[in-house]
This record gives structure tokens, C-alpha cells and sequence, in this order.
């Protein structure tokens, strides 16, 4: 048994999250002295590299910040560029980046939700002994993996830091033949998301019961989507305002535990992702995303972010939706083989909002006369999460003590809620360790 | 002969982890018997997962920890080797080849699996391998065609499997 009074809990590189964090809480005589998330990670200087390059390498070069949201940033990084340049995009090359942004939301949530949040669900260390236990699960993620990277892969010419897409346009176009085939494979997919709805329908009730409600900010204020790719800021507490007031939107600042700066608006933390998408904007989802929140025992608004995984599979099921529509929308209009245009660079300084499976993401550029970058700034969703996790822990922790909970018990609970906002820390080397037998 | 894969793995920007996708790049300037598909899937080794099937061969080209001499050369069944997974580091971007091989082994598509293991003397960030992993890249590349000359004889040969009876 736990006494009430003292607590030590330290957990030194919380797994299945995307590179180091550090889980610290102290309880002394009964007071919460210390719950913090500790972020570890170096710094990456992005922003500085990107100063002195050229206009066209702006998204090739902040692409690399995350080899699983290279879509996103690439997307972000172009509106920023096009905005300081005033360069305009066709409606074909908007519906085809909207294509982008799903297939990288489906890799992306499908990806969290199997392999780094089920294993919690069931009581497994990872999604090993799932392979054993429940193979089709596994090979079902795997197909829709498989799947999502094929669409990047379509538009972009990889999956992973796309090459095609650049300011004003795409430099290659796929065939209708090709979206015509992706458009099957994406009709042929809606038995295995709703497979994915049934099965974390089956596990929900396994999530913590805990709510905190604090201010939910995405993108907001478009009338006929639910808005990933472009919209204004919109804010649970504060309602919408334009992209370009985001740094008022966050208010980044430095704190001595953590290596990712923190933000806050209204309150003094604010939430990204998922659960701020879905409670900000629930109406524009269609109907796979509502059919999939029914089943789900999702409505908005929900408080308990451990509901940022529930809020990723309404959104799976929402994006294939969406990228069968899309696909419809750009073989209606006949897949046109668009050159793009002659730009000449111009000075200037621009701001792209996108959503990215973890939040909402910013970038701004300035460009001198020669599109060389003057000045850079990207605020990435993960950072945006860090001072609400700390503050959901600080309600965590009392409460779970208050119910007698054992130290062991609120460990796991902790790193599950760490888990639950898909934090993307940094990356790492792939390298087999090898012993013969 | 089926079909043989030869995936490489490694990121390229981890000084000898990039011997995986230099050996295939490799592999591309060479005549190679049989069917044969040529994959570099960098830092994504879960991606390799992609490619396993059991009904196809594949022989995986990767810096490995073997505890032999800097740009050793390995041929082994994926069976044969007790892979360690390093504490539970399964991570989107942290997946490890062993960690993929792990799943595929569970959902019984390790089987016809071939590794061609490099001991790597370096894997600090940064461009470049070693000079000794660099100098095993055709070493690797004369292990992985030696692999492949050996399942066509296999197949091509009374007894092998295309040609047994029925």
C-alpha cells in the first residue's frame, strides 16, 4: 500500500513515444512538489538552418524535422512560402495536397493507435506478443500502413519527404488511371477501419476515467470541411482568429525542465491534436467520422484526453472518406497535367497553419528580394502539448493518491496520458543488435 | 525460382547505418540472376514488413551488431540469431529491424528470411561510412549475388524445389 504522503516516481525515457521524455513526480508530506514531463532532447536549430537558403529548399529542409510528418510540414511549409510570395495555387493542386494530408493522417493515427496505444489496452509490453495472439489485428494495421504510405507515394513521389510537391504546384501529376486505383484500394480499406472502430470501441472503456477541460485550439471557421489543410485559428476559449496572429496563439516560453519550449493563451496550458479537432469542429466531420464517434461513445465536448486516441480512429475513418471524395472531386474536374508556374521570387513574410496528426503547426518565413531566408520560426504541435500534459498530471496525481491508488498503478497511468498525446520527440538509428544461437 | 527481395535498411545519415542502402545501390549497377527486386527502405524498418510474404524470399542487407571485426560480413537465417530488442524502444521513428522481425516472426512471415549483417564501426550522426564498412560494401554485394547464384542452382537443378516432382 501507498501512503498519501510520500511519493517518488521518476521514469527515465517514457516509451513508445517519438524520442526521450522523462516523467518526474515528487510527493513530500502529502504535497505535490514536483510533476513534470522533462523533455531531453537537444535542440534541433531548424529555424537557423533554414536562414541563408533559398525559397525552393524552405520545405525540403524543415520536411526533415519529422520523418513521420514530413507531409505536413512540407504542406505548412509551402502556404508560408507561398503567403510571403503571393504565389497562388490551382484548385487541382489544393485537392491533391487535401490527398497528402489525408494519406499522412492515416499512416499516422493508425500507426499510434495499433502499435504504441492497443498494447496498453490489452495489458501487453508492446505489440509483439499481438502478432502471436491476435495476428489479423496486426496484419490489418499493416494493410492500412501499407496503404496510407501508397498515397503519399502516388502524390508525392515517396512517402516519406515527398518530392513532387513544391511552391505553386506539383513538378509531376499523377494519372487518373493511378488515382482511379487508389480510389479502389481506398473503397476496398472501409471494412478494415471499421474493424478499427469495432476493436477500439471494444477496448474504450479501458481508458482512465479522468477529465480536465482546458482550451482546445486547431484550425476552425471553415464552413464546408472539417478543416486540416487550411482554416483560421480557432480556439475552444477565445473563438477564431487569423493564422497570422499564431504567435499570440501560443506565447512560447522557455522553462528550465524541458528542452521544448512551452505555450499557453487563456489558461496556463492549452490542447493540440486529435481531441481539440474533433471538439472544435465535430459537425464538419462526415459521416464515417460521426458513424465512427457513435461508436465510439465519443461527442463533443470531451474533457479526458486519454479520448486523443478514440478522437485519431474518428479521424482515420474520416480521412478515407474524405480521399474517396477528393479522388472523385479531381477525376469530375479530369487530372490535368499542370506545369508550375514561373515564380519570381519577392521579399516578404508569410505564415502556413496546417493540422498534422499531432496538432497544429506553424510556420512563418521572411524572404529578402532574392528569396533568401531572413528569419524562420515553426511551433510544432508536441510543443504546444507539453505544459498540458503537465498540468493534466498535476490533477492526475492527487486524485489517483486521494483514491489509494499504489505508485505502481500511477506510473503506468502517466505514461499512458504521455502516450496518449502521440508526442513526437525526435528521431533515432535503426541498428540490429545481434547474438547467434 | 520465386521471387527474391533484397531489402536494405539503414539511415543514410548515421555514419556506417548507411551500409544497408549503399549495398543495394550497389546491387543496381550489377546483373543479377533471377527475379529479383531491389528495395532501400532507409530508417523504416517496419516498412521492410511491407515486403515479407510467404510466398516470396528476401534477404535483408543491414548494419548489424555481430560483435565481429568492423566490416565483417554475415550471411544468416533471421531463425538463427537472438536479435535484442533494446529495452522496449518501439517507437514510430524508433522501430528497430530486430523489433520488425520480431512481429514477422509471430505472424509467420520470418521464415524465408536471409540476413547480410555489416559490422558497423561507427553509427554516430553525420554522412560517410567508416573506411572499413565502406570497404565491405562489395563484400557484401559478392554475399548477397553468391546468395542468389545458390537459390537459382536450388531451383535450376534436379531435386530443387522447381523442379520437383509433383
Amino acid at each position: 500500500m501507498t501512503t498519501a504522503k510520500n511519493l517518488d516516481i521518476s521514469v527515465h525515457h517514457v516509451t513508445r513515444v517519438e524520442g526521450h521524455g522523462n516523467i518526474v513526480v515528487n510527493v513530500k508530506d502529502g504535497k505535490l512538489e514536483k510533476c513534470e514531463l522533462n523533455i531531453v532532447e537537444a535542440p534541433r536549430f531548424f529555424e537557423a538552418f533554414l536562414r541563408g537558403r533559398n525559397w525552393k529548399e524552405s520545405h525540403l529542409i524543415t520536411s526533415r524535422i519529422c520523418g513521420i510528418c514530413s507531409p505536413g510540414h512540407q504542406l505548412t511549409s509551402l502556404k508560408a512560402t507561398e503567403d510571403a510570395m503571393g504565389i497562388k495555387v490551382s484548385e487541382q493542386t489544393v485537392l491533391l495536397r487535401k490527398l497528402m494530408v489525408g494519406g499522412s493522417f492515416l499512416q499516422s493515427h493508425v500507426l499510434h493507435v495499433y502499435f504504441l496505444v492497443s498494447p496498453d489496452l490489452v495489458g501487453a509490453p508492446s505489440v509483439i506478443p499481438l502478432a502471436s495472439s491476435h495476428p489479423d489485428v496486426v496484419k490489418r494495421a499493416l494493410r492500412l500502413k501499407k496503404l496510407s504510405n501508397d498515397i503519399c507515394d502516388v502524390v508525392g513521389g515517396r512517402a516519406v519527404h515527398p518530392i513532387t510537391m513544391v511552391p505553386g504546384g506539383f513538378t509531376k501529376i499523377r494519372s487518373a488511371e493511378d488515382l482511379k486505383a487508389l480510389r479502389k484500394r481506398l473503397a476496398d480499406s472501409v471494412p478494415d477501419i471499421l474493424a478499427t472502430v469495432e476493436l477500439v470501441a471494444s477496448l474504450a472503456g479501458k481508458l482512465p476515467a479522468f477529465t480536465r477541460d482546458t482550451e482546445y485550439i486547431s484550425l476552425g471557421g471553415v464552413d464546408d470541411e472539417f478543416p486540416l489543410y487550411d482554416g483560421k485559428i480557432c480556439s475552444s476559449d477565445c473563438g477564431l482568429t487569423s493564422d497570422k496572429n499564431y504567435r499570440k496563439m501560443t506565447n512560447e516560453r522557455v522553462v528550465p525542465h524541458s528542452t521544448a519550449k512551452h505555450t499557453a493563451v487563456s489558461r496556463s496550458s492549452f490542447m493540440v491534436g486529435a481531441l481539440a479537432r474533433c471538439n472544435n469542429n465535430f459537425d464538419k466531420l462526415n459521416a464515417t467520422g460521426k458513424g465512427a464517434a457513435k461508436a465510439l461513445g465519443y461527442s463533443p465536448k470531451a474533457c479526458n484526453p486519454y479520448f486523443n486516441n478514440v478522437c485519431q480512429v474518428i479521424e482515420a475513418g474520416h480521412v478515407v472518406q474524405d480521399m474517396i471524395e477528393l479522388i472523385d472531386k479531381l477525376l469530375a474536374a479530369g487530372v490535368k497535367d499542370e506545369k508550375v508556374p514561373e515564380i519570381k521570387p519577392k521579399a516578404g513574410t508569410g505564415v502556413g497553419a496546417t493540422e498534422v496528426p499531432r496538432g497544429i503547426l506553424y510556420h512563418e518565413y521572411t524572404y529578402d528580394e532574392n528569396g533568401t531566408v531572413v528569419d524562420a520560426n515553426c511551433i510544432i504541435p508536441t510543443g504546444q502539448n507539453c505544459a498540458n500534459i503537465d498540468d493534466d498530471m498535476k490533477k492526475l496525481v492527487p486524485e489517483m493518491l486521494d483514491a489509494g491508488k499504489s505508485k505502481d498503478e500511477i506510473t503506468f497511468a502517466l505514461e499512458m496520458l504521455v502516450r496518449a498525446y502521440d508526442p513526437c520527440i525526435s528521431c533515432s538509428v535503426h541498428l540490429l543488435d545481434v547474438q547467434f544461437v | 525460382m520465386a521471387r527474391v527481395r533484397i531489402i536494405g535498411v539503414g539511415n543514410e545519415i548515421a555514419g556506417d547505418d548507411a551500409v544497408g542502402p549503399a549495398v543495394i545501390m550497389a546491387l543496381r549497377q550489377r546483373d543479377l540472376p533471377g527475379d529479383i527486386e531491389l528495395i532501400s527502405v532507409g530508417a523504416d524498418a517496419l516498412g521492410v514488413m511491407e515486403y515479407l510474404q510467404d510466398d516470396c524470399d528476401a534477404i535483408i542487407v543491414d548494419a548489424a551488431h555481430m560483435g565481429q571485426v568492423p566490416g565483417s560480413v554475415l550471411i544468416f537465417p533471421a531463425s538463427r540469431a537472438k536479435m535484442t530488442i533494446v529495452s522496449d524502444a518501439f517507437s514510430l521513428h524508433g522501430i528497430g529491424l530486430s523489433y520488425a522481425l520480431k512481429i514477422a516472426e509471430q505472424l509467420g512471415l520470418a521464415a524465408r528470411v536471409t540476413i547480410v549483417g555489416i559490422e558497423p564501426e561507427s553509427i554516430e550522426p553525420g554522412h560517410g561510412m567508416t573506411a572499413a564498412v565502406a570497404a565491405a560494401v562489395p563484400a557484401a554485394v559478392e554475399a548477397v549475388t553468391k546468395l542468389l547464384n545458390s537459390k537459382c542452382r536450388a531451383a535450376c537443378t534436379p531435386g530443387g524445389a522447381a523442379s520437383a516432382p509433383a
